[in-house]
């Protein structure tokens, strides 16, 4: 018996409509937890070196984690798998909301997709009943609007999960959409279920989950929650939720500003967490079990129209705001909707807004190429750049490439200022002064990604002034001296462990990051559930394992795959920061090298950047170390 | 003025010595910076402030006995 989980996978057939349904392997949950663990075994075994993206044979694999719908706090996540669109390497992307409980209530840990539905479709799953229904009316329509009408069709207690246009055409950045404004946003896999002819998922599960202590993990679970309500965090953190951190980002002037030309936005008080909550916000909303629901729904109203949304969290304030320099938080609320409903990631399609956007600055794209002028803080030019990109309409098809691809098409030297690592669209914190956070973008598996080791906080303790000085200077300084470089990789591998295991779990990171919710808790709460005594450092040593298969798997993939895919764009490594708190710092070449080649020692890679043949068998990867072998 | 701190958890994350809930000592009125410096924290790493379960600026003066809630650098989602 797999106490905690529903204890069977769920593999679809869309092209014959085939469905099978097989026990979880007891090995699999044993060496990989759940979550981005399966995904990431998965998608090593079941997909053939040299499939493409958009090929009917690649995966898309959505995962939930033992303790995904149980009373533990924050237990609502969904892993997202495939080979991206994007980066043609290894993909994940997770989602907060209800899905991943439901499925496990229907009875399913996995649900494989393969093939593509000989015409557009979605999926009905009502515990044993699996089936494809027809999509009539919903294909081409928004991923907020078929949620909707979804819900309206079969019922409020069915959790679906949508694309919209962008990922019916292939958007390499298209997402997952879920309960109105949550998102598998990152690495395209919209547009890889878009390839399968897939429209939606609706899942209803009525189902119970084995709990190997259901007294213990029922009066541990209560406390747990209450633990978290009670962290000193709490109070300051929920109200305004991630968008709360807007000030300080400036403040630290790591903010991204005109497609990361500089890194502090002058306006950035008209879109912080005060402006999402004072003109914005109609009610909080949580996810599944979640006592710090930092979800703000609310209202915007604009010139452009008015809308009901979700957000915009920090990420999306961060490049649909700074990098966009849309300077008013209706605008940026906007915008993110418009995102939502089309099924584009904000970050992404931000991203490429504010590259197309210098691009006719510099004149590198013409009036007559774009079909109007755009121009950085106009709302109009954005939304205009979005709906061109999600039906791959006129400059929209050069964009829906994404940066990456875009700029090498258009040259110019556009790729210099191009904003991504291995072709995914880069976050919210500008690094030129903050190396291990930089380390963390180029090392992601997925690409430019801040969720796998969010460092910024290491930077700043290590590089701002001594509080000694700050006393004499009154407890502020304007201006950040340059951080030390070298000595990063230790704290950027440790939380590069310690974050992706949150994913495995099907839990939040939030309570543990940001609120210090401590590890004997998980600790205490997997035993309760699984009934598997794994202590924290047992729990990331499965952690580190699936970082080299992530690895492994991009370099399988990926033509000369290596250190020459961890570089940044010539951005940041020769054009200093030209104002705000980091005047005048940038991370040249050599010493971006002074970090790869320090973090690629201590991870047991070779110079390259490869995994050696030691190190993926010390892990417990004996079968990728031979896949590996020279001569495969 | 007796000052209660309560850190926390990614700010300890970040500076490991850090207890979680001294209590400081304050000659007289100052500032939310100034109390964060008596208290050994650089200013630059703190995210978000309450005092009393309200929440502060860093430059807020404050002139009585309090509960301070310091929340450090965390991630965006």
């Amino acid at each position: 018996m797999l106490y905690g989980y529903a204890g069977t996978i769920l593999d679809v057939d869309l092209t014959s409509g085939q469905v099978a349904k097989t026990p979880l392997p007891e090995n699999l949950a044993r060496d990989y937890i759940g979550g981005r663990g399966f995904v990431a075994r998965l998608l090593w075994e079941r997909v053939s070196p040299g499939t493409a993206p958009f090929d009917p044979e690649n995966l898309l694999i959505i995962a939930s984690g033992p303790l995904s719908g149980h009373l533990v706090p924050a237990s609502g996540k969904t892993h997202f798998g495939t080979k991206s669109p994007a980066t043609g390497g290894y993909a994940d992307s997770n989602m907060g909301g209800h899905f991943g409980p439901a499925l496990k209530y229907a009875g399913y840990d996995v649900l494989l997709l393969t093939g593509r539905a000989p015409e557009p479709s979605y999926l009905f799953i009502e515990d044993d009943t699996v089936e494809l229904r027809s999509t009539e009316g919903y294909w081409g329509r928004g991923a907020l609007t078929v949620e909707e009408k979804l819900k309206k069709e079969l019922g409020d207690e069915f959790k679906t999960i949508t694309i919209g246009p962008a990922g019916e055409n292939l958007v390499r950045f298209a997402c997952i959409s879920h309960d109105f404004g949550r998102q598998a946003g990152r690495t395209g896999v919209g547009a890889v279920m878009g390839s399968k002819n897939l429209k939606a998922i609706a899942v209803k599960g009525t189902g119970g989950l084995p709990v190997f202590d259901v007294d213990g993990l029922y009066e541990k679970g209560r406390e747990a929650y209450e633990k978290v309500k009670a962290k000193p965090g709490f109070a300051g953190w929920t109200p305004e939720g991630t968008a709360g951190i807007t000030d300080w980002v400036n403040e630290v002037g790591a903010f991204p500003t005109r497609n990361f030309q500089t890194s502090f936005f002058p306006a950035y008080k008209n879109i912080n967490g005060r402006a999402v909550v004072e003109h914005l916000k109609i009610t909080d909303k949580g996810c599944f079990c979640c006592p710090t629901p930092c979800g703000k729904y609310g209202k915007t109203v604009t010139n452009l129209g008015s809308a009901y949304v979700e957000g915009p969290e920090y990420e999306s304030i961060a490049i649909l705001g700074g990098d966009c320099t849309l300077d008013s938080v209706e605008e940026v609320a906007y915008a993110n909707h418009v995102c939502d409903e089309l099924g584009l990631d904000t970050i992404s399609a931000g991203g490429v807004s504010a590259w197309a956007m210098e691009c006719f600055e510099k004149g590198i794209l013409s009036e007559e190429q774009v079909g109007r002028k755009i121009r950085f803080g106009d709302l109009e030019s954005v939304v205009y750049l979005l709906e061109k990109m999600a039906v791959r309409e006129g400059i929209g098809d050069l964009l829906a490439e994404g940066v990456m691809r875009a700029s090498k098409e258009l040259g110019q030297g556009s790729e210099d200022f191009a904003i991504h690592v291995k072709g995914l669209e880069w976050t919210g914190y500008e690094s030129r002064n903050a190396p291990g956070m930089m380390l963390a973008y180029l090392t992601a598996d997925i690409g430019a990604h801040h969720n796998r080791a969010w460092a910024l906080g290491h930077d700043v303790a290590g590089s701002a002034a001594s509080v000694h000085d700050l006393i004499s200077a009154g407890g502020s300084k304007g201006k950040l001296a340059k951080s030390r470089v070298g000595g990063q990789a230790k704290n950027v591998i440790e939380l590069q462990h310690i974050r992706p295991l949150f994913d495995c779990l099907g839990v939040c990171r939030l309570q543990y990051m940001e609120l210090g919710f401590e590890v004997e808790n998980y600790e205490e709460l997997f035993f309760l559930v699984t009934g598997r005594k794994m202590s924290w450092d047992e729990l990331l040593e499965v952690s580190e394992r699936i970082w080299h298969l992530t690895r492994a798997f991009s370099a399988r993939e990926i033509e000369e795959f290596g250190r020459k895919c961890d570089y940044p764009p010539p951005r940041f490594s020769e054009e200093p920061v030209p104002d705000g708190p980091n005047e005048g710092h940038f991370l040249s070449r050599e010493e971006l090298d002074t970090l790869l080649d320090e973090y690629y020692a201590a991870r047991g890679w070779d110079q390259t950047g490869i995994p050696t043949d030691e190190t993926l068998r010390r892990v417990g990867l004996a079968d990728v170390a031979d896949a590996l072998a020279p001569g495969k | 003025m007796r000052i209660t701190l309560h850190f926390s958890g990614g700010l300890r994350a970040v500076l490991a010595h850090l207890p979680e809930e001294p209590t400081i000592h304050m000659d007289g009125p100052a500032s939310l910076r100034e109390i964060l410096v008596q208290a050994g924290i650089n200013p630059l790493l703190v995210v978000l402030i309450t005092v009393d379960g309200k929440r502060g600026e860093k430059d807020q003066v404050i002139d009585h006995d309090a509960r301070i809630n310091v929340v450090g650098p965390m991630a965006g989602g």
